[in-house]
């Protein structure tokens, strides 16, 4: 290899772990981008609700009692006289705080029992990665629903619920890069070096598995946002008066015939955020991970 | 073959156990006494008391479980306090309609996604491919339940073609419950139709840049006998394990589309259990339900190794 070769590999190499180049190949990427632009708009929507919307989510008004959209509420008002708009926008705040915690907490107990279980192969086969299986038995959205039977239908809880129902996907996730880089030659070289266990689990292991880890992360976060809505549209998400785009779509149901705006909105509001969330996480995919171009 | 069927059957106890101990302890986290939360405050003592005994919440957890388990395995699903029938009963009676909606999405799915996603293969960067891959992004973004109530607007509000509620059994009329399960089975089934379509694609793109598709066309066979007989069938291959892994989501979206379409099945029953406190219907629903999906994706196991002969039974 001429000097100019190990240059170059090392310049690779240096852009293989810059964020700033990553953010610009998503951007290159027409959908990518759009996905990117859609995500933080939504998350800006939520984090900004109190400033931008029109009116207080819980604002009873009888006289204006199913309002179709027009120039005082632009996108009607439901049952109560309440305004749509400012519910889907406090709804949006409310999936995303689920959609970020859930990623949090799925994120932080995946890579626990994944980094674990993929160095300790002997717990792994007889204890996690079976408990693990089990629960992967379940349908997610059965799992999270018998969780919440014995929770209150709260915002919290299902946070608990959804959590507990994705950590193994994640935990699977990150045992299998464990298993993959633990025998390579730089975690056999730090190994050697004297590096200790949690040092070689985190700093070593952990810190070059991100790529599918951060994959996964969108992709929980669109499926949190999901299931949340279903939670609440069938009562055992978080309740009303409390807004969130799944209650909203179940006390629409009643107008569907007289107020058609109730049900399609917000909706869409959940197509467009987890549409962003997807784009985002196709794109990721296929910058890091070229082999999976496609798939899923 | 038989040997590996058989070492996958006895794979599944393991994890089917697992599922019963994760099932039975779900109920027993409840927090304070299952007996007091599922009677309410007004229940008397002696009411309490009966039902701790019936439940058997007086016996150390290890012989409850144990208990439990006995009965389950022989389809004892424990006694519904507030339907006052056998769970197992119950779900007898609900699971038609519930397992008619999950298949009915699934056969669309596969009739709607293997289709589009051999002609967006074939088309592939033409608008075509541009159209079917838009329409799998839209269909893997939006929740089933919203379709569910989009549909039920345009085709039996606005429309007034089908009805946007209820059921009839499949051995009542075939052309009513088509009526009935429809509007349903159509709007579960999208997203697994988008996911269906999505992997056949990507896979007919693998399957059509191998060495025995260059021979069949140089051989001078017609574009089409080489898509549909020699690349569909391998490309197919990999669809099974999608169709496996939509399993439980469609089992676990046919409870929530239920609802949408007020159909009577699983999923009523176990929406009704869980805002009744009903615990041990709970528990037998979500045992039930664990143990389909288990079981389904064992069946496409098997299809797998039967349709690839590459695969090795080891």
């Amino acid at each position: 290899m001429s000097p100019s070769d190990t240059d170059r590999k090392a310049t690779q190499d240096r852009r293989f772990y810059s964020v700033h180049y990553y953010l610009r190949a998503i951007s290159r990427n027409k959908l990518s981008g759009i996905g990117l632009v859609i995500t933080v708009f939504v998350v800006l929507v939520a984090v900004s609700a109190p400033w931008i919307s029109p009116y207080d989510p819980l604002q009873q008004n009888i006289d204006h009692r199913l309002a179709p959209p027009g120039r005082t509420y632009w996108l009607g008002a439901d049952g109560f006289g309440r305004d749509l708009l400012s519910r889907i926008i406090w709804g949006a705040r409310l999936s995303m705080k689920v959609g970020f915690m859930v990623v949090v907490l799925t994120t932080l107990a995946g890579s626990l029992i994944g980094l674990v279980a993929g160095y300790y192969p002997k717990i792994d086969n007889w204890v996690i990665m079976r408990i693990m299986d089990a629960f992967m038995a379940f349908p997610a959205i059965i799992l999270a629903l018998g969780i919440m039977a014995i929770l209150e239908p709260d915002w919290l809880n299902a946070v608990i619920a959804l959590s507990i129902v994705y950590t193994p996907r994640t935990a699977r996730i990150v045992r299998g890069s464990v298993l993959q880089l633990k025998e390579t030659e730089f975690v056999e070289a730090a190994r050697a070096l004297g590096a200790s266990t949690p040092r070689l689990l985190f700093k070593h292991i952990l810190m070059n598995s991100w790529a599918p880890l951060i994959i996964q992360m969108t992709f929980i976060f669109a499926y949190a946002i999901i299931a949340e809505a279903s939670l609440s549209f069938v009562g055992a998400g978080t309740p009303p008066p409390a807004p969130s785009w799944g209650n909203i779509l179940a006390e629409g149901r009643e107008f569907m015939r007289v107020a058609y705006w109730i049900t399609i909105f917000p909706g869409a509001a959940i197509a467009i955020a987890v549409l962003g969330l997807n784009l985002a996480g196709d794109g990721l995919r296929d910058i890091l991970d070229p082999r999976l171009r496609g798939s899923r | 073959m038989r040997t590996f069927f058989a070492r996958r059957l006895l794979l599944m106890i393991p994890v089917v156990l697992l599922v019963g101990i994760i099932t039975f302890l779900l109920i027993r986290l409840i927090p304070g006494d299952p007996a007091i939360q599922m009677l309410g405050l007004d229940a008397t003592p002696a009411e309490i008391e009966a039902l701790r005994g019936q439940m058997g919440l007086d016996r150390p957890i290890y012989v409850q479980f144990l208990i439990w388990a006995g009965r389950v395995v022989r389809g004892d699903l424990g006694h519904s306090v507030f339907l006052n029938q056998p769970v197992a009963t119950a779900i007898v009676e609900h699971i038609e309609c519930t397992v008619s909606l999950a298949l009915l999405a699934l056969i669309y799915a596969v009739l709607v996604g293997v289709p589009i996603g051999v002609v967006a293969a074939v088309k592939q960067n033409q608008w075509q491919d541009k159209a079917v891959m838009s329409f799998a992004l839209f269909g893997v973004s939006t929740p089933s339940f919203w379709l569910g109530l989009v549909a039920i607007f345009i085709f039996a509000v606005y429309l007034d073609w089908l009805p946007s509620q209820g059921y009839e059994m499949i051995q009542d009329g075939l052309g009513q419950w088509l009526r009935f399960i429809t509007l349903p089975a159509l709007s579960l089934g999208v997203q697994t139709a988008a996911l269906i379509a999505r992997m056949t694609r990507s896979s007919m793109l693998e399957v059509l840049r191998q060495d025995y598709i260059r021979t069949a066309r140089a051989k001078g066979l017609l574009e089409r006998v080489v898509i549909s007989k020699h690349a569909l069938k391998n490309g197919l291959i990999p669809v099974l394990t999608v169709i496996g892994m939509t399993m439980g989501q469609l089992l676990g979206g046919a409870v929530i589309t239920e609802t949408v379409f007020s159909l009577p099945g699983i999923g009523q029953l176990v929406i009704t259990a869980i805002n009744n406190r009903d615990y041990p219907m709970v528990q037998g629903v979500i045992m039930f339900i664990a143990v389909i999906y288990v079981s389904s994706n064992l069946l496409v196991d098997v299809l797998y190794g039967w349709l690839d002969p590459r695969i090795k039974y080891a």
